[in-house]
């Protein structure tokens, strides 16, 4: 069965909603730029009660040691999603610093970007392909801007790590996605919001129907 | 990247409301300056979660909300501000021993935040002081309370920089001096009138710079602080 991810989640609603409706993993996300950011004391919080068997995860975009260091003080996760522009060798730095499993994200426009994950397959746990923001859009973030890309560019292919897809998906083109481009996960925020930041119970439901109905 | 140990000393102060620019200072100063200043203004308005948000940047934060409170109170601040992960805090030393002494009680076995007294704000003159019933000079009240400060644990205070030598020289050098109020003698004097330079301030014996207008309103903040971390290295 294809896997679910929740990213994003900042109230208990959405927490109990991606339990409830059967989430493999909810992301936590520290941030500074994204509407959906959490302090490490708030994510403590929501991950508070979650079964062992949903992986919490921390999205973190080019954080130093200490900062990462006093969040894991904090909150305790499972894997983390490192989305900034963390080198293979910093990615294996975290990885020895925490102890903690890493997933890598890449940004996907062309088929080139996808050759980029192989640098990361020996030292990342997990990869991420995200949609890459087209270069004229304002305010885009690092992920989560409700941008697709060809799904085509990742059928047919072998890694050598477990991988998931990300990407502008919803509850209505997650199908497409997940038969076209072969992911085993899928990961979803805007997706599942009413607005951006503002988590919608209804939507994460009617996603994690349609994933866990395939 | 590690940045050099001048740079470390510069903590550049954000005094806004505007998330926005806040965030666009702080990540442009990444690794220029050892940290940034968080005040009333700032955290009234954004609270803990607009802290996180800025020290997710990367940035060390200074949370300098003065806190003046009976001890109790103020040892829970001190719990949830070393919780939110600040490097460095402050308390008004005319709170009294036993409230300096449950702030850094309620840091718990962190060895962060750095607990920093403030002794008398720099904008009260004698007169003022008078009108509020302190009297005598205020050297000796600095020195006072800066005392009081370091019996009960404080790790360091705040001093303007005209009494950073004479502070460093009565407390020692294991109190950390944190010393806003300098400005480099290319940045204008703005309302402030006796200007100390960076490194006259760290000559002096400063260990941590407190500068906001210098680099927040510079057309490029980066730059400044990096010509700032120069100067103090030319000492």
């Amino acid at each position: 069965m294809t896997q679910a991810k929740i990213c994003g989640i900042n109230s208990r609603d959405a927490v109990r909603e991606s339990i409830d409706g059967g989430a493999d993993f909810v992301g936590l996300v520290f941030y500074p730029r994204s509407p959906r950011a959490v302090t490490a004391i708030e994510a403590a919080q929501l991950v508070h009660g979650i079964p062992d068997y949903v992986s919490k995860v921390g999205l973190f975009v080019d954080l130093g040691d200490d900062m990462m260091t006093a969040i894991l003080s904090q909150v305790s996760l499972d894997l983390l999603q490192l989305h900034g522009a963390e080198t293979p060798a910093r990615v294996q730095e975290i990885r020895q610093l925490t102890n903690i499993p890493v997933m890598k994200a890449i940004r996907v426009a062309t088929e080139s970007d996808i050759t980029e994950a192989n640098s990361y397959v020996d030292v990342a746990d997990c990869i991420l392909f995200d949609a890459k923001a087209p270069p004229d859009m304002k305010g885009a973030l690092p992920g989560g801007n409700a941008v697709t890309f060809d799904w085509n560019l990742l059928a047919e292919r072998n890694w050598p790590c477990p991988w998931m897809l990300s990407g502008g998906l919803h509850a209505g083109n997650v199908a497409a996605a997940i038969a076209t481009s072969g992911t085993p996960s899928v990961d979803v925020s805007s997706g599942v919001e009413s607005s951006p930041g503002i988590k919608d119970s209804a939507r994460i439901r009617e996603f994690l129907t349609t994933v866990k109905g395939l | 990247m590690v940045i050099s140990t001048s740079s470390r000393k510069i903590l550049c102060a954000i005094d806004t409301t505007d998330m926005d620019a806040a965030l666009g200072l702080a990540e442009c100063l990444r690794d220029q300056v050892g940290g940034v200043k968080l005040g009333t203004e700032f955290f009234t308005a954004h609270g803990p979660a607009g802290v996180a948000r800025i020290a997710y940047t990367g940035h060390r934060i200074f949370l300098d909300l003065k806190f003046h409170d009976i001890p109790n109170t103020v040892a829970g601040a001190v719990r949830a501000a070393t919780e939110l992960g600040c490097f460095m805090l402050t308390i008004h030393a005319s709170g009294g021993a036993a409230m300096i002494a449950a702030a850094v009680e309620g840091r718990g076995s962190a060895t962060t935040p750095k607990i920093i007294a403030v002794t008398v704000l720099t904008s009260l003159a004698a007169a003022t002081l008078k009108k509020v019933g302190q009297m005598g000079p205020i050297p000796d009240q600095v020195l006072r309370l800066g005392r009081l400060a370091q019996a009960n644990g404080a790790d360091g205070i705040v001093s303007s920089p005209h009494e950073v030598a004479a502070l460093r020289g009565a407390l020692g050098v294991d109190m950390d001096l944190v010393v806003p109020g300098v400005r480099p003698d290319w940045a204008g004097a703005d309302d402030q009138k006796r200007i100390m330079t960076p490194s006259d301030a760290v000559q002096a014996g400063a260990d941590f710079l407190v500068i906001g207008r210098p680099i927040t309103r510079a057309a490029d903040p980066a730059a400044a602080a990096r010509r700032i971390a120069g100067e103090i290295d030319a000492v």
